[in-house]
């Protein structure tokens, strides 16, 4: 699917693009730019071509040369360029992914297990307000309290590493959000189970109920909110990476749709989309090995194509 | 219930102070000890009995971009403007003097330059520069620099020269396509000059390792995060740093420096940048937003400084389709529309009201603008306007429908919402005005379809500019552009407009003509002059007079006071 997906992608980025008013080609050149200038760099830009002409000019340099052009307003090699951001973008969704469920699900847990209790309300307060309240204001709100008046991280860029903090914690905390208001009601789902209150009336104690008979099952439409949160995550990159200065995808990104940098805006949406359906990808393997019901479904049909071979050899043999 | 309750009042408790701890004001000082600020004495008053200082002289400066290449003719950026001229220098430049209000003129690496024919100009470079690599500056890498720009870059100053002949190795005539006012003078100051030795010895066109004729080498880059500069070991005009001696055409964007090291970190958020300035990580944020910017006002530990940044007016669409085509209704509208209003709404008054379509520091500016009635808001003027408007059309002011376009920046929003206002007054309809924000790309465009718009605004960018006539000859040239903002098929205002920005025929009558004649067809209203502004550390102690006399703000490369602890 991760092909169709990305190709699907790439030409619906590249049709908003083109039909998007305005050109780049007398944007780049300025109010200057004389009628035969504006032509002459259209051509260079290969924007004069026709629609279908650029847009198969692009997929076949883009998926079979693996050449994601220039800038149109720097020249730099997009390639090069996302080689040295990419990395950056990546730290700061991953660790944010990894912060979501190292608190997110002790918090979704905490809340399920004392339901009705003021632990569950606080969670879920908690939960509320990392939901709703935007990115872009609370990373401020945090570089004033820990960048401007204790001093303890930088107020902009990743060095020293203490910069990563915050933006981290700020990109994980809708995530955060997310995974403990899912991770409480898949755990209340299970909690009332008939296997869990027979778990309980043969005396196990809490603790073993909760992490070998509650927790392996509540997990798996945790797997699904993780995938969708890293989704999210890339996505968030473009406002914390602005408001945190850190040289990323999305930085990259917000500058070049700025400066209508079509070739860039192309390659960022179209890495962006092979990382994100890969990361879904991982999602859905993660579902065959947690869930015994898909486990056992892709055992049955692997068994049912040997049993078949094996009869097809015996007939042959037969034969 | 009562624990329930005890956690909540908590929670909001906490929230609270922390809410008050982050919003409150920065006013005290103390509270950002480590900051260079707080750790110094002011430099100015201690500088004569201090010792000098001896360490590495460094300064930060905060930039909202990032420069993306060191090619010498690539696209103009913020981060370019303030970068690039650390390493790449200009054969002249034209530099605001704040002090007296006027445009100075600057040999760098020319010593002289003459206009020998109707469109051919001689140009003789000084003697004796070399780049940072140690090679001679001549007239072919002159020749070389241009024909290369030409060649590669978007840069369309350069695209005029139809000629570059050498004279000898220090001389060389440029001919141009047409020679209107300030065009030459754009050529000599957009192009980085650059040796062609150096430019062949880099593998990639200097796109990572810049050489050039300017005191500083670049040191380190990282893309999108910072560039950090040296004093290169010999600068060929180390001699101008000794004489200090502005008359003798050295010029403070690079002959003034006593900095050893410069970093410029890009900090794309202006909130972030106000941050990074009061937490002491960098010495001088470039730009300040409107918003932050009274953090620093009034404050001993900061200085603030103001330059001119944009020059922001309403254009009306003459066109026959445009309700403005009727010139009643423009006087009306122009009338009705208070500048002053609008300097408040843009830049909370940081600026001045504009008196002509021009700005009073470029060359052909008449300070005869200064005092004429240029559309004082009036109301009742602008009823009378009004009422003979609907006497000619028999079109009722309440059901009047203007389309108002305009970039999508803060400033020009927020004009456009006090325009909105006033003609909602003048009108009775506060919805008279629609207002529709594009992005650069799509505004280009839409100034070019005269069914687009009624009105614009007219954003000028004032930094690089050094004659009306050059913003004039872009936005109103029929002839040259095939089309005027105005969209109006007037004669008239072509052949002023010619007479105006021509070399040949240009003077203080034409120009005054040409502005005469756009009032009084009311075709344009400027409103304001708007000053971009930025902060330092106090221990900058002489920024204002670093960056208000003979003014580049090329911050980077000015002189500054230093005191016995530097920092």
């Amino acid at each position: 699917m991760i092909i169709p997906v990305v190709l699907i992608v790439a030409i619906i980025v590249f049709t908003v693009m083109y039909f998007c008013p305005g050109d780049p080609a007398e944007l780049l050149l300025g109010a200057t730019a004389s009628a035969e200038d504006i032509l002459a760099m259209r051509e260079k830009l290969g924007l004069a071509d026709p629609y279908l002409v650029q847009l198969g000019k692009f997929l076949y340099k883009t998926f079979l040369h693996f050449d994601l052009g220039n800038s149109y307003v720097s020249g730099v090699a997009i390639t090069k360029e996302l080689a040295l951001r990419f990395p950056k973008t990546l730290l700061l969704a991953g660790s944010a992914i990894v912060l979501e469920l190292v608190v997110g699900i002790p918090l979704g847990m905490a809340a399920a297990t004392h339901r009705g209790k003021w632990l569950d309300n606080l969670c879920m307060v908690l939960a509320l307000i990392g939901v709703s309240v935007p990115a872009f204001w609370i990373g401020l709100q945090l570089l004033l309290v820990f960048a401007q008046k204790l001093q303890w991280v930088p107020a902009y860029g990743v060095v020293p590493w203490t910069g990563w903090i915050l933006p981290i914690i700020v990109n994980s905390l809708r995530g955060v959000a997310q995974m403990a208001r899912q991770a409480r009601s898949s755990m209340l789902e299970v909690i009332h189970s008939d296997y869990v209150v027979t778990a309980r009336s043969k005396g196990l104690s809490e603790r073993t109920i909760l992490f070998r008979y509650v927790l392996p099952n509540a997990l798996i439409p945790l797997i699904q909110v993780c995938g969708d949160s890293f989704g999210s995550s890339l996505g968030g990159t473009v406002v914390i990476e602005n408001v945190f200065s850190i040289p990323g995808i999305g930085q990259y990104m917000v500058q070049a749709i700025g400066g209508r940098d079509y070739a860039i805006i192309r390659s960022t949406v179209v890495v962006l989309s092979i990382c994100f359906s890969i990361v879904m990808l991982l999602v859905d393997l993660c579902f065959a090995f947690v869930d015994p019901r898909i486990k056992a479904q892709y055992e049955g049909q692997s068994k049912r194509r040997r049993k078949l071979k094996a009869q097809r050899k015996g007939a042959q043999l037969h034969a | 219930m009562n624990m329930k309750k005890r956690i909540l009042a908590m929670l909001l408790a906490g929230t609270l102070t922390l809410g008050l701890a982050a919003c409150s004001g920065s006013n005290d000082s103390s509270a950002t000890s480590a900051s260079p600020s707080s750790s110094t004495e002011p430099a100015q008053t201690s500088q004569e009995t201090e010792p000098e200082f001896e360490g590495v002289k460094e300064i930060v400066v905060g930039v909202g971009a990032d420069i993306k290449t060191w090619e010498p003719w690539g696209a103009f950026n913020l981060a370019r403007q303030n970068e690039a001229p650390l390493v790449y220098q200009n054969l002249t430049t034209d530099v605001v003097d704040l002090e007296n209000g006027t445009m100075v003129h600057y040999f760098i690496l020319a010593e002289s330059t003459e206009k020998v024919g109707d469109l051919t100009y001689r140009i003789k470079l000084r003697e004796g520069i070399k780049d940072s690599a140690g090679n001679a500056f001549t007239a072919d890498d002159a020749i070389f620099s241009f024909q290369k720009c030409a060649e590669i870059s978007t840069l369309t100053q350069v695209k005029i020269i139809t000629d570059l002949q050498k004279v000898d190795d220090l001389t060389f005539d440029m001919t141009l396509k047409y020679d209107t006012v300030g065009t030459f003078y754009d050529v000599c100051n957009a192009i980085n000059m650059v040796t062609q030795a150096s430019y062949e010895a880099s593998a990639d066109g200097m796109a990572t390792d810049p050489v050039g004729t300017g005191p500083m080498v670049l040191t380190d880059y990282v893309a999108g995060s910072s560039a950090t500069f040296e004093k290169a070991d010999s600068y060929w005009n180390e001699a101008a740093n000794e004489s200090k001696n502005v008359d003798d055409g050295y010029c403070t964007m690079w002959d003034f420096t006593n900095i050893d090291k410069v970093r410029y970190e890009c900090i794309t958020d202006t909130a972030t940048m106000a941050i990074a300035l009061e937490s002491g990580q960098i010495d001088i944020a470039r730009a300040i937003g409107m918003d932050d910017l009274m953090l620093f006002e009034n404050n001993d530990s900061y200085t603030e400084f103001g330059a001119p940044d944009a020059a922001l007016g309403v254009g009306f669409n003459a066109a026959s389709s445009s309700p403005t085509s009727n010139l009643n209704l423009r006087l009306a509208l122009a009338y009705a529309i208070n500048s002053e209003s609008a300097l408040y709404a843009a830049v909370d008054g940081n600026g001045s009201v504009a008196k002509a379509w021009s700005y009073p520091t470029f060359v052909d500016y008449q300070t005869a603008w200064d005092s004429q009635d240029y559309f004082e808001y009036n109301l009742d003027t602008a009823k009378e306007y009004l009422a003979k408007w609907e006497q000619e059309t028999g079109n009722k002011a309440s059901d009047l429908k203007l389309r108002l376009i305009l970039q999508n920046e803060d400033d020009a929003n927020a004009v456009a919402l006090s325009i909105q206002s006033d003609i909602g007054t003048l009108t009775g309809n506060p919805t008279c005005v629609e207002i529709i924000p594009y992005d650069r790309a799509t505004f280009t465009q839409s100034k070019k379809d005269a069914s687009t718009y009624d009105m614009l605004i007219v954003d000028s960018q004032l930094v690089t500019r050094s004659h009306s006539g050059y913003e004039w000859d872009n936005l109103v040239n029929q002839d040259k552009n095939g089309y005027n903002i105005f969209h109006t098929d007037d004669a008239t205002l072509q052949e002023k407009l010619m007479d105006a920005v021509q070399v040949s025929t240009t003077s203080d009558a034409t120009v005054t003509a040409f502005q005469d004649y756009i009032n009084e067809q009311c075709y344009m209203k400027n409103l304001i002059y708007a000053d971009g502004y930025g902060a330092a550390a106090s221990w900058i102690g002489n920024l204002d007079k670093a960056t208000g006399a003979k003014s580049c703000l090329n911050l980077g490369a000015l002189t500054y006071d230093w005191n016995a602890s530097g920092k």
